[in-house]
């Protein structure tokens, strides 16, 4: 059943959660995601799922720590300040391999920072933000549709490889409205969790289990030692990099300079393009859908022809790091970032103008 | 879905918090959710409960909406009437702000684009409702503009205050009457 709707980006969180079964919802209101937290308080209870406020991030990331131990579908959401405290524990669920979907709705940083839109938090969503070096899934939607779409797709790739997934959105797709499908996403099936903790007398096998995530200190069949559980951790990571990279590319065949961009900025850009095209300047756009893993191969295949390229991001540059990865020193990477807002208050956005103009002075 | 259109329009609506410059914006939106594919609604305000600058996009086609931040615009309503200036630059060459008349002192500075002023304030406090001036002046944009049909709007008005007859029918009025405005301000 498809349902159109005309919801805020913050909203089609909740929308996407409720239609791929998610269970619960754990989290502490935070600006600019408080629609997330209200709509799950409003939607949830009265549908028997849970939603539960949180005494402090904290508490939200431990909460999904057990939900997901005892094989529920859960999630929470945040921004910068609250991300921060929860970084223990997504390190914790990594090691216990305890699936769960954590949207992170960017704000501006470091510290308190602003309580509006930014993109700053990409380092720590895309390398494994807490302890141990871990890493996860990073889905970067750049609508209200793709918002409600990725946090299925979220759910589905974090049950598939027993990880935790953030979802990476930012205070402007947060805010916008936009008309979008709502309907339930089949992406296939999925092992049952015979892992999980529902008690002896619920397992088929009428055993009990036991989620460990200090396997270096408590070595646990089928790991007989910490070193064999990193190998299988290991080769996770090389199957999600392998099967789940994702990205869509705009009028990139045949230009001389590409964008680069997620999110909000991505929106920007496209418009920035089209803009340029009109103009008949040869200018395309790649969109990494993941950011981890990163389409450093596409981007390298546009250096190769000798591309150069843009990167729009509302920080003071996090993701060109990516791209100039990709680059391999062959051609040259600009940024237009959080200092180029038309106004120059924690209200100011990077727009369309502001790119196509770069995009001018750099053909 | 109604009859299919296929323009596009765009409109910055702006002012100050608690003056309705977003639920003004949010009515057109969800109205021309009736007439459009792709419709998108982008608030912009600070952390003031009132008072503070505050704005909205609104944008809605039948073709795909790139971005729906823009830089500027083919109108811009300004609600506030101190505004002017700070506004000016968002609108496109060619294009119209249609400002509040009450509290406007600036002059306008650009000459590239149409300034149509508004007594939005004043009508409202005759009405002996001052909170209705934003639907006076999207009243008036539909109708200067030829935006959308002005039923889509009286739909919507209904649909949003329709278990509440005595807000519906003040917003009703207020709307209608900018229409009238707007008609007046055309000929």
């Amino acid at each position: 059943m498809t349902e159109r709707m005309f919801v805020q980006g913050n909203e089609a969180v909740g929308w996407g959660a409720l239609y791929c079964g998610c269970d619960g919802f754990f989290g502490y209101p935070i600006t600019p995601q408080n629609e997330v937290t209200q709509w799950f308080a409003h939607e949830f209870p009265k549908r028997g799922k849970v939603f539960l406020q949180s005494q402090s991030e904290v508490g939200s990331i431990n909460m999904l720590f057990g939900g997901a131990a005892a094989g529920f579908r859960v999630m929470t959401s945040t921004s910068g300040p609250g991300w921060g405290l929860m970084q223990e524990t997504i390190s914790h669920c990594v090691a216990a391999e305890l699936p769960c979907v954590i949207v992170l709705v960017q704000r501006g940083g470091p510290g308190a920072g602003s309580i509006r839109h930014a993109q700053m938090d990409y380092i720590t969503a895309t390398r494994g933000g807490g302890q141990g070096g871990y890493k996860n899934i990073v889905l970067a939607p750049s609508s209200v549709q793709e918002i409600h779409d990725l946090i299925q797709l979220g759910f589905h790739l974090a049950d598939k490889y027993r990880n935790p997934l953030v979802i990476l959105t930012d205070g402007i797709l947060g805010q916008v409205s936009e008309s979008i499908e709502v309907k339930t996403i089949d992406f296939g099936p999925l092992d049952k969790k015979l892992w999980a903790l529902r008690g002896r007398e619920r397992q088929e096998d009428g055993k009990s289990r036991i989620v460990n995530s200090a396997v270096g200190v408590l070595p646990l069949p089928p790991y007989p030692n910490y070193i064999s559980w990193l190998k299988h951790i290991e080769e996770k990571y090389r199957e999600m990099e392998g099967s789940e990279l994702r990205y869509e590319t705009y009028e990139a065949e045949g230009a001389d300079l590409i964008l680069v961009a997620y999110g909000y900025t991505a929106r920007v850009s496209k418009e920035a393009v089209n803009m340029a095209r009109a103009e008949g300047h040869k200018v395309g756009m790649i969109r990494p859908i993941t950011l981890w893993p990163f389409p450093y191969s596409v981007i390298r295949e546009k250096a190769m022809l000798g591309c150069k390229f843009l990167v729009v991001e509302d920080s003071l540059g996090l993701l060109i790091d990516d791209v100039k990865i990709g680059v391999e020193g062959r051609t040259d990477v600009h940024l237009v970032g959080i200092l180029d807002r038309h106004i120059p208050t924690d209200g100011g956005m990077i727009m369309p103008g502001r790119v196509f103009e770069e995009i001018k002075r750099l053909l | 879905m109604e009859e299919k259109s296929n323009s596009r329009t765009d409109v910055i609506m702006a002012g100050l918090g608690g003056m309705g410059v977003l639920i003004a914006g949010q009515i057109l939106a969800w109205a021309a959710l009736k007439k459009y594919q792709h419709v998108s609604w982008l608030p912009s305000y600070g952390v003031e409960k009132r008072g503070g600058l505050c704005e909205c996009t609104v944008i809605f086609s039948d073709q795909d909406i790139a971005s729906p931040l823009i830089d500027r615009a083919q109108t811009v309503v300004v609600f506030d009437g101190s505004q002017l200036k700070t506004f000016e630059p968002r609108v496109l060459p060619g294009g119209m702000i249609l400002v509040e008349s009450s509290g406007l002192e600036d002059e306008q500075e650009r000459r590239d684009y149409e300034l149509v002023k508004i007594p939005g304030v004043e009508i409202a406090v005759s009405m002996g409702i001052r909170q209705v001036s934003n639907l006076i002046l999207l009243g008036a944009y539909i109708s200067i503009r030829d935006a959308m049909p002005s039923e889509l709007i009286e739909k919507e008005l209904g649909r949003r205050f329709g278990t509440k007859k005595t807000i519906l029918e003040c917003n009703q009025k207020a709307f209608r009457q900018g229409l009238e405005l707007g008609r007046n301000a055309k000929k």
